[in-house]
C-alpha cells in the first residue's frame, strides 16, 4: 500500500482520536469515500492496535516491557479492571531476567567460570560476575548451584531473605513465598539472613524469612538431588501450600490456594513435575482437598468443605 | 562438533546439506527441548530462503548462527508476552465474561508482539507517547502537558508510532 495513504490514515485516526467533533467527522467521511484504499488504510491501523482495546492485552504488553520501559510513570491508572482479587500473585519481574525458564522448562546453564546452574521450571536468575565476587540473584523458583573452586571470587546467591556463600560446593536455593529455602548437597556454605551467620553442611536444610534462618532440619539429600534430576517432586514431611507453590511454577495455569487454609496439612510425597495435572489429581486423592477448574488457567485447591465450610 | 572440513555453500540446497546439523547441535545447546531446537533450525532455513536471493555466506557457521539467534530473541520476547498475557488473563479471569480461545489468544500476542518490537526501536519521547496514550489511558492534552510539548509533537508522534507498528507488521 501507498506510504502516503497509510500517513494520511494515521493522521486521521491521530486527529479523530483527540477531536471527534462533527466536522471531524464529516472530512474524514468525505476523507474514506475518496479513494478505495483509504478505508483499507484505516482498517490495517486499527488493527496493529486492537488487542490494547483489552485490559488484560494492555498489562501484558506493559508487564513485558516494565522493567525498562515505563519505570517511574504512572503505572497506576489502569488498576481498575484489575483490582486484585484476594489471592496471592506475585509480581513477575522475571520476566526480563538473564537467565529465565518457563513453566515446565528446565534449562542447565554453564557459566564462564565453570560454574554450573541449573533452573527449575518457572524460575529466573540476575547474574553478576566481576573480579572480586560472582552474584547471582534468584529472582523466582528454584537453583540447583554447582559451584566452581575460585578462592579469589565468592560466589553468591542472593534472595530477599538473605545471601548464601560459596567457595566451591553444590546444593539448592529456593524462592518459595516470603521465604528462601536453602538445601545443602556437598560442601558447606555460610548464611547470612537477617543480620544471623550460620553454616549449613551437606544433608541440612534451612528456611530463611524476615526474621532469619529458622530450625536447621535434616533432608535426605541424595534422593532429592536424584529426584531434581528426574524432574520429581520430593516432599517429605512438608507444609501442602509449599507443594503447590513449586507445583504452580510448573504449570503454565494459575494455581490458586489459600496457604492459611491449608496451613495444618503436611504431606511425603513425590509427584511428577512433567504432568502437573496428574501431581494434582493424586494430591487429591489422597488429602481431603478439592481442586476446581474455572478456565483452562484457573485452578483453586481448597480445602473439602466436610473439613471446613468457608472456601 | 564443527564438520571435519567446511563444507560447501555454494547454494542454499548445500548450506542446508552441509550445516543443519551443525545448526541442530549449536541450537540444542541454547535451548532446552530438542524440539525446539529443531523448530528453530527450520525455521532459520526458511527465514534464508524466504530472504531473497542467496548469497553464499564466508562463514556459513557464524551466518546461520546469527540468523538463528535472532530467531531465538524472537520467540523468548514472544514467550515472555504470552506469559503475562496468559497471567493477566488469569488475574481477571472472574470478570471476563468468556475466555478467549487459543485462537485468539495466539493472534493477540501476534499483535502484541509487532508492537512491542516496534516500541523498541522507536526513539524514547515517541514511545513513551504511545505507552502513555495506549497502555496508560492518557489524552493527548494530557500527554502534552505531561512531557512539556506541544499538542502538534504528540499527535505526530502517534502517527510516527502508528506508522512504526505497521513496518513491523509487514513480514
Amino acid at each position: 500500500m501507498n506510504a502516503a495513504i497509510l500517513r494520511e490514515a494515521a493522521q486521521w485516526l491521530v486527529r479523530l482520536d483527540h477531536q471527534a467533533d462533527a466536522a471531524s467527522q464529516q472530512a474524514f467521511h468525505a476523507w474514506l469515500a475518496a479513494d478505495p484504499q483509504h478505508p483499507l488504510a484505516i482498517a490495517r491501523l486499527q488493527g496493529h492496535l486492537s488487542p490494547l482495546k483489552q485490559a488484560p492485552a494492555r498489562a501484558a504488553l506493559r508487564r513485558a516491557r516494565q522493567p525498562k520501559a515505563i519505570k517511574g510513570l504512572a503505572l497506576s491508572l489502569l488498576i481498575g479492571l484489575l483490582a486484585l482479587p484476594a489471592y496471592q500473585y506475585s509480581q513477575r519481574g522475571y520476566l526480563f531476567a538473564d537467565l529465565s525458564t518457563a513453566s515446565g522448562q528446565w534449562q542447565q546453564q554453564r557459566l564462564a567460570d565453570g560454574s554450573t546452574l541449573q533452573l527449575d521450571g518457572g524460575s529466573a536468575v540476575d547474574l553478576d560476575f566481576d573480579a572480586n565476587q560472582r552474584r547471582v540473584r534468584l529472582l523466582h523458583g528454584e537453583l540447583l548451584v554447582d559451584v566452581a573452586k575460585d578462592a579469589q571470587r565468592p560466589f553468591y546467591v542472593d534472595t530477599p531473605q538473605g545471601s548464601i556463600r560459596a567457595l566451591g560446593t553444590r546444593f539448592i536455593v529456593e524462592r518459595s513465598g516470603e521465604a528462601t529455602v536453602v538445601r545443602m548437597l556437598e560442601s558447606s556454605t555460610r548464611i547470612d539472613s537477617a543480620t544471623q551467620q550460620l553454616t549449613l553442611n551437606p544433608g541440612q536444610r534451612v528456611r530463611l524469612d524476615a526474621q532469619g534462618p529458622g530450625n536447621v532440619e535434616k533432608f535426605d539429600a541424595r534422593a532429592h538431588e536424584a529426584a531434581w534430576n528426574t524432574h520429581q517432586l520430593l516432599a517429605n514431611d512438608e507444609p501442602l501450600a509449599d507443594v503447590l507453590e513449586r507445583l504452580g511454577r510448573h504449570r503454565s495455569g494459575l494455581l490458586l490456594f489459600d496457604r492459611q487454609a491449608l496451613q495444618g496439612l503436611r504431606v511425603t510425597v513425590m509427584l511428577p513435575f512433567d504432568d502437573p495435572a496428574r501431581a494434582l489429581r493424586l494430591l487429591q486423592r489422597t488429602l481431603p482437598i478439592e481442586v476446581s477448574s474455572y478456565t483452562p488457567w484457573v485452578t483453586r485447591v481448597s480445602l473439602k468443605n466436610s473439613a471446613n465450610n468457608s472456601q | 562438533m564443527k564438520p571435519a572440513q567446511p563444507a560447501e555453500a555454494a547454494t542454499l540446497e548445500a548450506l542446508y546439506r552441509g550445516y543443519h546439523g551443525w545448526l541442530l547441535s549449536w541450537l540444542r545447546r541454547r535451548v532446552d527441548c530438542s524440539h525446539h531446537a529443531a523448530d528453530v533450525a527450520h525455521d532459520t532455513f526458511i527465514r534464508l530462503l524466504s530472504a531473497g536471493p542467496y548469497v553464499a555466506p564466508r562463514e556459513p557457521q557464524a551466518y546461520l548462527a546469527t540468523v538463528a539467534r535472532r530467531l531465538l530473541m524472537d520467540r523468548n520476547r514472544r514467550r515472555r508476552l504470552e506469559r503475562a498475557y496468559q497471567d493477566e488473563l488469569e488475574r481477571c479471569a472472574q470478570y471476563l465474561e468468556q475466555a478467549p480461545s487459543p485462537e485468539q489468544i495466539l493472534q493477540a500476542v501476534q499483535v502484541l508482539e509487532t508492537i512491542d518490537r516496534a516500541l523498541a526501536r522507536m526513539k524514547p519521547r515517541i514511545r513513551e507517547t504511545f505507552i502513555l496514550r495506549h497502555l496508560d489511558g492518557l489524552d493527548q492534552a494530557q500527554i502534552a502537558e505531561r512531557l512539556g510539548v506541544s499538542l502538534r509533537t504528540v499527535q505526530q508522534d502517534l502517527v510516527h508510532a502508528l506508522l512504526a507498528c505497521d513496518a513491523c507488521a509487514q513480514p
